[in-house]
């Protein structure tokens, strides 16, 4: 038995683990059980949604590339295989994933499970949307392929599907020509929550957007942000002897969880007033990948800046129409409540992949919360004013949601499909706890 | 720039050899990869060819048919700069001591194997003038323990081997590394319950060995160097009590 939890390291789980390095040894060791399980990737969602107490099956040892076409970009491998290796590799060649999350420590069949999303979703889709097919080992143990002309309902459900439709073992990815490894970041200062959301739509060409929020500032600067948005550097705009940065190493990792009363309000206050001093000062500014796209990746585990009891995250989609006024209420409800939410982001999405995907059109909050009683109330507050504005949750950030909660934010038509596609030896704590 | 070197790797199904093979691939050595089943090299060599770009080849060699060690170099081209030793059996203890077919299995697998393999090739390297011979042995070769003597034993030879083999080839310019690794977490000692703070990975080791190439004996850790020290100078006396 082992303790396993998610990133935020709340909630934690003795659970029984184990960690195949074949998928033969995978395919037999499940001939063999008699219990339920769910795959485990790199552990960077954060609950419990890659955690099954009777087993576990951690995929991180099935990490090898198969095949690579150098002409269409398209990689086979196996579904261990960390993103951070695949930009490893294929950088180089000019070669990048098109759609990354914010950090580069997911695996492949992770970044499935999850459809993850990244800041380009308005023109690009999710994970999902790059992926020609995925191999999937059955209730019967039999490896399946699937893909959009081939077993097309298990593929449609995989993508998103929270590992439970079956283990991923494999996939076919393609990946995107980029000319360098670098990215031209400008940086759009808003000062309301209305030209926050306005400057997306003002900014919809824009490759990559993201906006950082400052969730202390209040009144008629509620919602006051910072919008970045990036393009990927062409060759004439970059130093001609470093057109392919590598990947920064990790300057420090933390090796002991931080008291956790370092983060309150008034640390986070002055953390915002820099970060927005800062950052608005350097409005264009060439920006290599790594730190682009994965700032935070440079401290090992910062998970640990929350204290011994962790962290939970709180992701939600509020329909385009709705927004403003849930957005609103939102951050309210969080500067009356919270004690220091550190991130707090909003993405705009473009139209999404379906069944349990997460990404739909609407504006997207993503919010960090040291696991306190106080927060954890305040989280069932907001998730109210979510199911309020026909919103939704993103399971691979929920630790919290109860049965309750899910059912107003999934159809009882796609539950029900969802019974008869999924695997039924498949089951997260997080699937028990929402009776998905 | 120097030539492109090339490393031949003993044992390339272990963990160990894996690792090892990313970790010089990954500074542009081109492979040699030699296993009891060459077959099962396949996904392995695909994912290095991918990752790093250099070339890699498969070989058939079991430790244990020592007939073929000849036929076998002959057929390395070219001759490696630089042999890693990974080969090992851990057994079963229990069973080992009560079984003669077992516990010879698991002796010959640690020393007898490897120690001749290496010595045909440290012919080979001694008449060229050039070559790094790296053997991986053990702490348990450092001190007989009851609960792994006769795998202990057969590292202890090894270690012994290597240790007079250096010596033997220091002035024809040959370095032999002894590395003296604890708890590893690999295949080999999966479902054992090992101490966190004394477990390293493949990864790690392997790195370690790359950048001291120059070395003699090299530890996974300087808390391994510490604690076989101390367990050498516990006095038999008291150390044939010790339930360890």
């Amino acid at each position: 038995m082992k303790n396993l939890s998610g990133w935020g390291r709340f909630p934690v789980f003795s659970v029984n683990e184990t960690s195949p390095s074949s998928i033969s040894e995978l395919i037999s060791l499940l001939k063999e059980r008699n219990t339920k399980y769910i795959a485990r990737g790199n552990g960077r969602s954060y609950g419990d949604s890659s955690i099954n107490q009777s087993l576990t099956i951690t995929m991180t040892k099935l990490n090898r590339f198969i095949d690579w076409n150098e002409d269409s970009g398209e990689l086979v491998a196996e579904s261990g295989v960390l993103l951070s290796d695949v930009i490893e590799t294929f950088l180089p060649l000019g070669w990048f994933p098109y759609v990354t999350p914010g950090t580069k420590f997911v695996t492949l069949g992770g970044a499935i499970a999850s459809d993850v999303h990244g800041k380009n979703h308005h023109l690009e889709g999710s994970f999902g949307n790059h992926v020609n097919w995925i191999e999937i080992i059955d209730e019967t143990n039999q490896v399946l392929r699937c893909s959009k002309t081939e077993n097309t309902e298990l593929f449609n459900w995989t993508i998103g599907g929270m590992g439970l439709t079956g283990i991923i073992t494999k996939c076919c990815i393609r990946l995107k020509k980029v000319e360098t490894g670098w990215i031209n970041q400008r940086t759009i200062v808003n000062n309301t929550l209305r030209e926050t959301l306005n400057s997306f739509d003002d900014n919809h060409e824009s490759l990559y957007s993201v906006a950082w929020i400052d969730c202390l500032s209040k009144g008629k600067n509620l919602g006051r942000s910072l919008l970045f948005t990036g393009e990927h550097a062409t060759l004439n705009e970059v130093d001609f002897k470093n057109i392919y940065p590598r990947a920064r190493t990790r300057m420090f990792s933390l090796l002991f969880d931080l008291p956790s009363f370092l983060l309150n309000n008034f640390t986070v206050a002055i953390f915002n007033y820099l970060y927005f001093l800062k950052n608005s000062r350097k409005l264009n500014q060439l920006v290599d990948w790594d730190k682009y796209f994965y700032p935070l990746d440079t401290i090992r585990n910062w998970n640990r800046l929350y204290g011994r009891k962790g962290f939970f995250q709180f992701q939600c989609i509020l329909p385009i129409d709705k927004s403003y006024i849930g957005l609103q209420e939102i951050l309210s409800k969080v500067q009356k409540d919270s004690s220091g939410s550190f991130l707090a982001v909003l993405k705009k999405f473009g139209p999404g992949n379906g069944n349990l995907s997460f990404p739909r059109p609407g504006y997207t909050l993503a919010l960090d919360f040291k696991a306190t009683y106080k927060n954890i109330s305040l989280a069932r507050k907001i998730t109210d004013t979510v199911k309020n504005y026909n919103g939704a949750i993103y399971l691979s950030k929920d630790a919290l949601m109860n049965e309750e909660d899910f059912a107003s934010f999934i159809n009882s038509e796609l539950k029900e499909k969802l019974k008869l596609i999924s695997n039924k030896y498949c089951s997260s704590e997080q699937s028990k706890r929402i009776n998905l | 720039m120097k030539p492109t070197q090339t490393l031949l790797i003993i044992g390339a199904t272990s963990d160990i050899a894996v690792s090892a093979a990313h970790q010089y691939a990954s500074n542009g050595y081109n492979l040699q990869l030699a296993a009891r089943n060459k077959d099962d090299l396949g996904p392995t060599i695909t994912d290095i060819k991918i990752r790093h770009r250099v070339d890699v080849s498969a070989f058939q060699l079991d430790i244990l048919d020592y007939g073929s060690f000849e036929k076998f170099l002959d057929s390395l081209t070219p001759l490696p700069d630089i042999v890693i030793c990974t080969v090992g059996l851990l057994g079963d203890q229990a069973h080992a001591q009560k079984d003669i077919f077992e516990s010879t299995k698991i002796m010959r697998t640690n020393y007898e194997g490897p120690s001749l393999f290496l010595n045909e090739i440290a012919n080979k390297f001694e008449e060229r003038g050039t070559g790094i011979i790296i053997g991986i042995s053990s702490v348990a070769g450092e001190r007989g323990r009851s609960s792994n003597y006769i795998y202990g034993s057969g590292k202890a030879g090894f270690t012994a081997f290597l240790s007079g083999l250096r010596s033997r080839l220091s002035k024809s310019g040959i370095n032999v590394i002894t590395v003296i690794p604890g708890y590893v977490d690999t295949r080999m000692t999966q479902g054992l319950n090992l101490p966190a703070l004394l477990t390293s990975s493949p990864k790690i080791l392997t790195y370690k060995i790359f950048r001291k190439m120059s070395h003699s004996v090299i530890y996974c850790s300087r808390r391994w160097y510490v604690i076989m020290f101390l367990i050498r100078l516990i006095p038999e006396s008291i150390f044939k009590k010790l339930n360890i």
